[in-house]
């Protein structure tokens, strides 16, 4: 295989730098990616994920209780130290109760933070929650008008679709590589994409795409044990871990990943009906998935069987709840299917030594040739 | 201030006694249900069981009881339970207990009988996510399916998605028919939602007489009389009839000046959930002549309020003092909604510090025990920004970590040490 693309990874690790310089209205921070996206950028701004950098903190302590995942508390490390300073704004929808603390917390005590609070429904399925949702939408459209003198119209929207649609659909084509027998694209790669599409403009995004694609064109595949990280992690160093003994991630079932883009949004004569409807039927997250028949297990088990996963790695930050739900339940769903499980908890960084130990031992168990 | 001084007289409620009784009842009618042709549903935790009264259906409860809290090996043992099957300690652990039962064979067990209850459906007026995915845990291990009913949060507009509520109660509605294999009764939902109204009407006029100095009750008898709503029974007119029975001899006491606690000094409110297994948390701070008197977890839990516009915490007027008339099933359930869309102020998350504070500056407290809570992210929520802001409001604050149903994560020592410290600045 040739070198790994840098395009990516480049464009995460400069992200504050990005965003500083963005050209339009400025950045919208968010907190989840239940955020109705399009309407911020339909109104000029540049929405981008809030994420921390796995490094330990101590700004948080006097406002999250001591349970609560190195996810929350790194992002509100960040807002809290001025990493962030450039937002002009957080906008949230209701999601798990700990990042709906983050975010409180952030209006509290970062200042100069304008925010907006979505409801988005957690009984997805019934039929009332699209018009739930949009409803909240419009009033997210309404104050980001009134607050910022802006006009966010039908054109305007629609060329968010667009923008987004389009982003989406490339990166499912990357998907799309990763069902070859011997995949040509690296975990890391993978994941790489993901995180840098939630923190840049959807059009840059999508050249990069388009740049990896092409770069791709001259690869030849590896033999490989072929992984699926499912849960939450924001972390390449899970990636390059399990890189590093023979298993390759070929795809995910990640809010940093696979969740955040596989669903477009269909286009629609009510432009915010078409959104809400893309983010309530979305691939879901466990807090979104809380009644039978369950979405979340058929939608995982789909995507190991049609990617051929004989290894799934389920990863979620210690202390999330919605997660640990889930997991017993995905991890009986898998086994039932032949797909070897290893269930892992990260706090702010990685545990590498550790990590590899019981990746180590799994891959064996798996009887496969550790590389 | 060690020992107490008695500044004012007691007397034991009266109402008392016929708590208990219906308690009796309560649990006589859940473990008979099928014997008495009843339909059964797993449920309990909010509100909005005047739909099942529609039913004529029983509540086997998803909160523990004291049956389990009393024993605490037993306790931790369902604890392990769950654990052991995957649900790991940051799961809910309320509703964990349920579980932890459940792969042991003992949830629902009819004391006496080798018979378990199976209900038929879980449903519930679902306030936190950990709530709903717990359920979603038991519907799948006993085989019976969820009806949740999804309590909106719109901020800064709580009665914004009324229509969504009320399209889910109609489905709900519908689905317990099927569930339950018998047709809807809306004279008795009619009935049920002005039962819901009276009893939770009537809890937050006892919350309000807490004002008084000295508190008519203790935060632990105000505690006790909430079982009705965790038992799924505020739309039973026995519920109802027995609040407003309270309420009148609240307010006789406070009339006559009866203190729940005669050494009444300091004035505290207690926030959060409470370690349940354990029965000396809220009497400990008596021997400093403290009291707690408030809590915003159980006044909003189970009374309905709202804070005016001076910001002050109001008991709204029932709908047919307004001249509403419940007539039919919509306007039940539109009541229903009113009940718990703009006057369940639990649900409002990222006010609750404001309201806290607005509370304790309401009810004359003198500081403030917060309790954090290890295995309920819903009432840690914000918890700490209520610390701060009841800092910067200059009201003395201390906090001790706790599980409510887990007493392998409560240190009781470490408690009362707490205490000791926190109730020497009234010496």
């Amino acid at each position: 295989m040739s070198s790994m693309y840098s395009g990516f990874h480049e464009a995460y690790e400069g992200r504050h730098d990005y965003a500083r310089a963005y050209p339009g209205r400025g950045v919208l921070g968010y907190m989840c990616t239940y955020v109705p996206e399009e309407v911020a950028y339909a109104a000029g701004f540049l929405p981008v994920r809030i994420v921390g950098a796995h490094e330990p903190e101590s700004v948080t302590a006097p406002h999250l209780f001591n349970m609560f995942c190195a996810y929350c508390r790194d992002m509100l490390a960040h807002g809290l130290t001025g990493k962030y300073d450039y937002l002009k704004g957080v906008v949230h929808v209701s999601c798990c109760e700990k990042i709906r603390n983050t975010y409180d917390s952030w209006l509290r005590h970062v200042p100069d933070t304008r925010g907006y609070y979505l409801f988005m429904p957690q009984y997805i399925w019934h039929r009332g929650a699209v018009a739930a949702f949009r409803q909240e939408m419009e009033h997210f459209r309404r104050s980001l008008e009134q607050d910022w003198s802006v006009s966010i119209g039908d054109a305007g929207l629609d060329r968010a679709i667009e923008v987004y649609n389009e982003n989406r659909s490339l990166m499912r084509q990357v998907y799309d590589l990763m069902l070859e027998e011997r995949p040509r694209i690296l975990g890391e790669e993978l994941m790489a994409m993901g995180l840098s599409s939630q923190v840049m403009d959807k059009v840059d995004h999508s050249r990069l795409v388009r740049e990896f694609l092409a770069q791709v064109e001259g690869r030849s595949g590896d033999s490989v044990v072929r992984t699926m990280v499912i849960g939450q992690t924001d972390d390449l160093a899970l990636a390059q871990l399990l890189e590093s003994m023979g298993a390759r991630v070929v795809v995910d079932e990640n809010c940093f990943g696979l969740r955040y883009f596989w669903d477009q949004v269909t286009p629609g004569d009510d432009r915010l009906t078409a959104i809400a409807t893309r983010y309530v039927e979305r691939a879901p997250c466990p807090v979104k998935d809380p009644q039978e028949p369950r979405r979340r297990v058929p939608f995982v088990k789909d995507l190991a069987k049609r990617y051929g996963v004989a290894l799934a790695v389920i990863i979620y930050p210690k202390f999330c709840d919605p997660h640990g739900y889930d997991s017993p339940v995905l991890t009986e769903a898998l086994q039932g299917m032949g797909v070897e499980v290893l269930e892992l908890e990260h706090d702010f960084t990685i545990p590498v030594g550790q990590f590899r130990t019981r990746i180590e031992a799994t891959l064996e168990m798996l009887q496969l040739e550790v590389s | 201030m060690q020992g107490t001084d008695v500044l004012y007289p007691t007397r034991p409620l009266e109402c008392f006694s016929k708590m208990k009784e219906l308690r009796r009842k309560v649990a006589w009618d859940t473990w008979n249900s099928r014997d008495n042709g009843r339909p059964l549903a797993l449920s309990g935790e909010v509100g909005a069981t005047a739909i099942l009264g529609a039913f004529d259906a029983e509540v086997l409860p998803s909160m523990p009881t004291g049956r389990e809290m009393r024993d605490l090996d037993w306790v931790v043992k369902l604890n392990e339970a769950a654990e052991t099957k995957g649900y790991g300690r940051d799961c809910c652990a309320t509703l964990r207990i349920a579980l932890g039962a459940h792969f042991l064979g003992t949830f629902g067990l009819i004391p006496g009988k080798e018979e378990r209850l199976v209900p038929d459906v879980v449903f519930s007026l679902a306030l936190c996510q950990g709530q709903m995915k717990a359920h979603q845990s038991y519907a799948d291990h006993m085989g019976i399916s969820t009806v949740h009913i999804e309590l909106p949060y719109s901020h800064p507009r709580p009665a914004e998605l009324t229509d969504y509520f009320l399209s889910q109660c109609h489905d709900a509605i519908e689905r317990l028919e099927k569930a339950f294999g018998r047709p809807c009764d809306d004279e008795k939902l009619i009935e049920g939602v002005r039962n819901e109204w009276r009893s939770r009407l009537a809890m937050a006029r006892i919350a309000e007489a807490q004002k008084v100095v000295p508190a008519p009750l203790k935060l632990k008898n105000f505690i006790s009389f909430v079982v009705f709503a965790w038992r799924g029974w505020n739309h039973r007119p026995e519920a109802a009839d027995f609040y407003e029975m309270a309420l009148a001899e609240v307010e006789e006491r406070v009339r006559e000046g009866i203190a729940g606690f005669g050494g009444e000094k300091v004035r505290l409110l207690h926030e959060g959930t409470l370690p349940w297994f354990s029965n000396q948390v809220l009497r400990y701070p008596e021997k400093y002549s403290g009291t707690y008197v408030a809590s915003w977890t159980h006044f909003t839990n189970s009374g309905a309020f709202y804070q005016n516009d001076e910001g002050h915490w109001q008991v709204p007027p029932a709908p047919w003092e307004r001249g509403l008339e419940l007539k039919d099933r919509d306007s039940a359930l539109r009541a229903l909604a009113e009940l718990y869309l703009p006057y369940l102020m639990n649900n409002f998350v990222m006010e609750r510090p404001e309201h806290r504070l607005s509370l304790a500056q309401d009810w004359n407290i003198d500081g403030a025990v917060y309790a954090l809570d290890r295995g309920c992210i819903g009432m840690v929520t914000v918890q700490l920004e209520s610390v701060l802001l009841f800092k910067e409001a200059g009201i003395p604050v201390v906090s001790y970590e706790m599980c409510c149903t887990n007493p392998a994560d409560f240190d009781e020592g470490y408690y009362q040490t707490s205490i000791d410290a926190f109730m020497d600045r009234w010496r």
